[in-house]
Parts: structure tokens; sequence; C-alpha cells
């Protein structure tokens, strides 16, 4: 369960998050929508704990702060990080001992046959193209297993297979009770998968969705486009 | 050509609008700038101050090894690509439709924009060579003007080098032969003068002086042009002075000619020039990390927690090095060595000498470690470890690294040296203890101005820090010389100050990982 209440993010003059106040429930996937510049990215990292904001920002109860928190949260950035000289294997090792799990492996191995990654595990990350990167910066958020993950813009670079994969691991993540919370600015990649939607302008929700609340998809781009008032 | 010219002007404004947007970096800038500037009146009021009396041979030598390194550096750097473009020139300039001769132009211009602060930095300094060194008048415009003709000619030989060899890539290794062979020829007569005389510095002098180098094209005129601040305006200065201008105007025709390849050429160049750009915004020696590869090695994280990290760092250590000794450790303790059998100097005094200058080394050449690089990636601040912990797991090896490099080299010249094992016990932790300041105080100033503006701020916090280290811990060292005649105490003294600045900078650097700032 993620709560964030009237959490204000401020870089300088910019006022990026304003008062931002919402729930991520337990075996719930809620998208964050909103155009370029809206805030999206900052409040995953206000929730990730990169970002210093003022406000209160909860994890299964534990600030977010807290290693409580730090040990079910996972983040996976809009650009993929990863380490220049260490293998895709590698990589999944290191988070692994870092985050001190035990019997990863064979999770690990589906994780990189459903990415197609399972021929590539000895490739350096600098030597993956930037699609590559996304997948492993996929896998490792996803291999500690989080009871909440916060996707920031996860499908950009991604192949259609790939997308496809990640929107059932989404449904899987949901179904084992994690919390999952989406950004995007693309509302077709979301299409099937969310639960609620919560549409940002300008640093502040304007407008909730859920899915109950909505005929279909249509519906949700229509709503979008009015209240951020980029329809044409 | 009025694109081109509102691309200048506006890419001017926005810059200096972006400096003031961040006020700290700003007020940094200002200090430095305060500095220098004071420094410049100061010694242009009082030319009448210490003189350093250096024989034209040395003068003469100095701009030839300098010449020689920036040749050589500009040559190298040319074998993977060179330009002075970025990539929205060459994505935007190249597909418009303009002149390529307008283009060429602008590069040019954006690159003696480039050397501009270079440029000022000397002409503030100019008033303290003129008194220190004794340089006529005028002398000024003389390095200015040789300097910035040195500048653009290497840039653009590097251009025209990476077209030849463009066209067939196997001239590569032909060229790259070429080149280190003839460096290595050029140093020979300084290899085989300091194995008769044992004299490393007067081998050097003697060599890179001799006036018959003058003929050697580029190289020995602009020697010759630099010796001008000297020597004063001669016949041979303006000759000189007239043939590097014609060399650089053959380099642009031969570059303007190429035109629509021209797109080819440079377009690589700049792939690299971005990424090495990227690197240094991070803090990273832009050079080291392009060309940077890996070995293959095969190994098993055992360590859990804060300790993947430290062991991760160890594993990455292991693959772009030989463990923990790193290129710069090799150098470091070639040099030590080489001046540890040809400096005929008292032992004790090459030893605390060797300190200084690593001292030096340390503060110019340590750019970013593995610890900084950990710093823009996200997953040091979400595992879930004690932030103290990851703060002393993502610096420890950067730390080990420096002791084992003073390891090696005060242990390795002690023993040439028979100096005693004290001191060398001592210049190890003086050596060692220094590192850790600076590696702690990178965390300092990345707390306090964010991602480091560059590296001018990173060397200026350390050369403040240097000072407060030679106020302190050196004043000290000198105070316990004298009470105790025991160098081995006088460094252990530093030591000391050492370790208490690298706890302060410790504590204060720890809230990092406490409350990042990931942007």
């Amino acid at each position: 369960m993620l709560q964030i209440k009237e959490v204000t993010k401020r870089y300088g003059k910019v006022l990026a998050v304003d008062q931002m106040s919402f729930e991520v429930g337990e075996g719930e996937i809620t998208v964050v929508l909103g155009p370029n510049g809206a805030g999206k990215s900052t409040i995953i990292k206000c929730i990730a704990g990169l970002l210093q904001h003022s406000g209160e920002i909860t994890i299964n109860g534990y600030n977010n702060k807290d290693l409580e928190a730090k040990r079910i949260l996972s983040y996976i950035p809009e650009a993929p990080a990863l380490f220049d000289s260490l293998t895709v294997e590698e990589h999944i090792h290191f988070i692994a001992k870092a985050y001190r799990l035990k019997n990863y492996e064979e999770y690990a191995a589906q994780l990189f046959e459903r990415f197609d990654l399972s021929d590539k595990t000895d490739k350096l990350g600098k030597e993956l193209s930037r699609g590559m990167q996304q997948k492993v910066s996929i896998c490792c958020g996803v291999i500690t297993r989080p009871k909440v993950i916060l996707f920031d813009e996860p499908m950009i670079g991604l192949d259609p297979k790939a997308i496809k994969e990640l929107k059932e691991l989404f449904v899987e993540m949901r179904d084992r009770g994690c919390s999952v919370l989406i950004s995007t600015h693309i509302i077709d990649t979301i299409k099937e998968v969310w639960d609620k939607v919560l549409i940002m302008n300008k640093g502040k929700i304007v407008s909730t969705m859920l899915r109950d609340e909505v005929q279909d998809d249509n519906e949700l781009e229509e709503h979008f486009f009015a209240v951020t008032g980029t329809a044409e | 050509m009025s694109a081109l010219i509102y691309i200048l002007n506006r890419s001017f404004k926005n810059i200096v609008k972006g400096l003031i947007r961040k006020p700290a970096a700003l007020i940094a800038y200002i200090i430095i700038a305060g500095l220098i500037l004071t420094s410049s009146i100061m010694a242009g009021l009082n030319q009448d101050g210490p003189r350093v009396t250096m024989s034209l041979d040395v003068a003469r030598s100095i701009f030839m090894g300098y010449t020689v390194f920036l040749f050589l550096i500009a040559l190298t750097s040319s074998l993977s690509g060179t330009s002075f473009f970025r990539m929205a020139d060459v994505n935007m300039l190249f597909t418009a439709p303009l002149k390529a001769g307008y283009i060429l132009i602008y590069g040019f211009v954006k690159q003696i924009a480039t050397n501009f602060m270079v440029m000022l930095y000397l002409a503030l300094q100019y008033p303290n060579w003129k008194r220190m060194f004794g340089l006529i008048h005028g002398a000024g415009w003389i390095l200015m003007i040789s300097y910035m003709l040195l500048l653009l000619l290497t840039s653009l030989l590097g251009m025209v080098l990476y077209a030849y060899i463009s066209r067939k890539p196997q001239r590569s290794s032909t060229v790259k032969k070429l080149i280190f062979g003839t460096v290595i020829i050029f140093v020979m007569p300084i290899v085989i003068n300091t194995y008769k005389s044992g004299d490393l510095l007067n081998s050097a002098v003697m060599w890179l002086s001799k006036d018959y180098l003058k003929f050697i094209p580029l190289i020995g005129w602009f020697r010759e042009m630099f010796m001008g601040a000297f020597t004063g305006v001669s016949a041979e200065l303006i000759l000189y002075t007239f043939l590097a201008l014609i060399t650089i105007f053959a380099a642009l025709f031969y570059l303007y000619r190429l035109d629509t390849e021209f797109y080819e050429y440079v377009v690589s160049g700049t792939e690299l020039r971005e990424n090495m750009i990227k690197a240094m915004r991070e803090g990273k020696s832009g050079t080291s990390t392009v060309h940077r590869r890996y070995r293959k090695v095969k190994a098993k994280f055992t360590l859990e927690g804060s300790l993947a990290i430290f062991q991760r760092q160890m594993l990455e250590k292991r693959k772009s090095g030989f463990w923990l000794i790193s290129v710069r450790t090799i150098f470091l303790l070639a040099g030590a060595v080489l001046a540890a059998v040809s400096i005929p100097v008292d032992s004790l005094q090459l030893i605390t000498g060797m300190l200084g200058i690593s001292a030096y080394l340390m503060l110019i050449f340590t750019l970013a470690a593995v610890w900084e690089g950990d710093l823009s990636l996200h997953y040091i601040y979400l595992i879930p470890e004690a932030p103290v912990k990851k703060m002393l797991s993502s610096t420890l090896p950067e730390v080990i690294k420096i002791f084992i490099e003073g390891t090696l080299i005060f242990g390795i010249v002690g023993v040439i040296l028979r100096i005693s094992f004290w001191v060398a016990l001592a210049a190890i932790l003086a050596y060692s203890t220094l590192g850790a300041v600076f590696v702690y105080s990178d965390l300092v100033v990345r707390r306090l101005f964010g991602k480091i503006h560059g590296n001018i701020l990173r060397i200026f916090f350390r050369i403040i820090l240097l000072i407060i280290i030679i106020s302190s811990a050196v004043t000290l060292a000198v105070l316990v010389f004298m009470s105790t005649n025991s160098q081995a105490l006088a460094l252990f003294m530093i030591s000391v100050i050492n370790t208490v600045l690298v706890i302060l900078f410790m504590f204060i650097g720890v809230g990092l990982f406490k409350s990042p700032e990931l942007t």
C-alpha cells in the first residue's frame, strides 16, 4: 500500500508537484497520466526517495526513507541506468546480494527468457542497445519481488514483444498483491491493464478515474484531452 | 550565415543566463575569477617582487615539451575521430541549405570561444609571469596569439588526419605506429643522456633546447613563436607565425574541399565528443571513460547488503585495470622511480618533494572515482542499508586504491633511496590520508553544489583544502620536525590532520546518501 499526502516539490521557483495526495492499494495498478512536464517523473522520484520534498509518503506504513520501506520498494527509471562494466547477469547478482535475496536464480532465468535476454547475459551494460538496457533495468527492479513498484515511462525503447511481456508482468504483480504505480504520457501503452488513472497537469492531479467508471479506453483518452486542455 | 550568427549569439546569452540561475556555482566562479583578477592586479602593480631566474634553454625546453604534448594529444585522439561541433550542429546545420564553408567558419568561431576561458586565464596570469620570468613588453600578445594558433592548428590537423584515415581505415594502425615511433625517436636522446649522466632534468633541457629543433615543422616553429615572449619580435618569429597561418588556411581549405563528405568525417568525432562531454559533466575523465575497454573477469558476488556495493566496485576495478593498480599508478610509480634514480638530491628532500608533487598530481588528475558514478544511478539510494554503510562501501575501494598506490610509490622509492622504514611508512600514510581527504571532500562538494559543475569547482575546492592542509598540517609538521628533528614524526602529523578532515567530511557527506536530490 502506497500513500502520498500533500507532497510538494519545487525546483527553485518552479513548482513541479503541488500538494499532491493519492493512494495505491494492494493489488492495484495505478497509472499517472499527464502531458510532458506535468510532474509525473518528479512525483515518482519523490516516492522513490530520490528527491527532497515536503509532505508525507508512506510505503506499507513506513516512511519512504526508512529501510523497511526500501526493502519492499522498487523503482524503474525512465532512462535505463546500468553499470558500464557489469554484465547483464552480474547486474542481477549485484541487486540480489544488495537486497539479501535467496533463491532468486530461477526467477532471474525466467525474466531473462521473457525479455529475450537469455543469450545476452554475458554482455556488458554499455554494449547493449537502449531497449535492451531498459529490459535489464526492469529485471533489476522486479527481481526483488517488491510489494510496491514504480515504473517511470517503462515502455520507451521497448520492442512490441517486450511491451506485451511487460503488460503481463504488471498484471501478474497486481495478482500477487503488489501496488503498481506507472507514469506515462502515452495512453495506448496502459490500455487493458489500469485499475485507476490519475491525470496530472501542471503538478496537480486534475482528475481521477476508476476502471469501473469508464465504458472503454477511448473514453479515457477523451477525458484526458478534456481535463488537460490538450484537446484539438 | 545570419542563422549561424544567431546560434552563436543566443548560445552565449543562454550560458550567461544559465549561470545566473545557479547562484552557488556562480558565486564559486566569481570567487575564482576574483582571486585570479586580484593576483593579476597585484602582480601588475608590484613588478618589483621576487623573480625566477630561468635560463632561456629551460624556457625553450618547457615550450617544446608542451607543444609536443599538445600535438601528440591532438593527433592520437584524432585517430578515433575529432570535431569541434556538437551533435545539434551536425544534425541541424549539416542538413540545412548552408554552404559547407560557412559551417566550417562557424565551427571555427565556436572553437575559439571554447578556448576563450583559457585565453582569459592566460591574459590574467600574464602580469605574474611578466614579473616572475622577466618577459619583454608585449609578451602577453605573443603568448596569446601563439597559443591560440596552436590550439586551432592542432584541432584542424586532427580533423585532417581523421579525414585521411577515414578513406582507408587500415591507415589508422600505420599512423598510430608512425606517431609512437616518432615519439620514441624524439625522446631517445633524453633517455641516452640520462643513462650516461644520471640527470634526467638536465638531459631533457639539453635536448629540447637544441637550436636546430626549430626546423621541425610546426612543433619547432611554435617553440620559437613562444620564445618571442623572452627574446622579442624578430624576423624569425614573424616567419614562423606566417607559416603557421598558412598551414591553418591549408588545413581549412582541405576540409572545405571535402564539402559534402565533410559530414562523414565530423559525425563520428562529434559522437565521441558528446560522450566525452557527458563523461566530464559527470566528473569523469572524458578521454579515458570513452576509450575504456573492459577485461573479461569471472566473478561471483558473495558479500551481502552494502558490502555488495564494495564487491561490485572491486569487480569493476578488476575489469578496468589490474586489480587496484590503474594506469595512473603505473605512471606515478614510473615517474617516481625515474626521479629517484636520476635526480641527485638528498633522499629525504626527494621523498618530501615527491609527496608534494604526488599531492599536486592527485589534485589535478584524480577526477571522478567509481563511487561518483554510483551517485548518478538510483540503485545506491534504494538499497535497504544504513546511509553510513553505503557511504563507506562505495568510497572504500577508492581509498584502498590510493593506499596501494602510495605503498607502491613510497615503498619502492624508499628501498631505492634507502630511507628509514618509518619515513617511508609515514609518507605512505600521508599520501593515503590526503587521497582520502580528496575523496570525502568531493562528497561535501557534491552536497553543497549538487552535481559538480564541471571539474573547475572540484579542483577549486581541492585547492582551498590544500591551502587549509598546508597552513595547518604542514605548519604543524614543520614545527614537529624543528623540535624533534624526525621527518617520520613530521609526516605522521600530516596524516593526523588529514584523518581529522576525513572524519569531518564523512560526517557532512553522509547526508548525500540519506537525502539525495537525484535529478
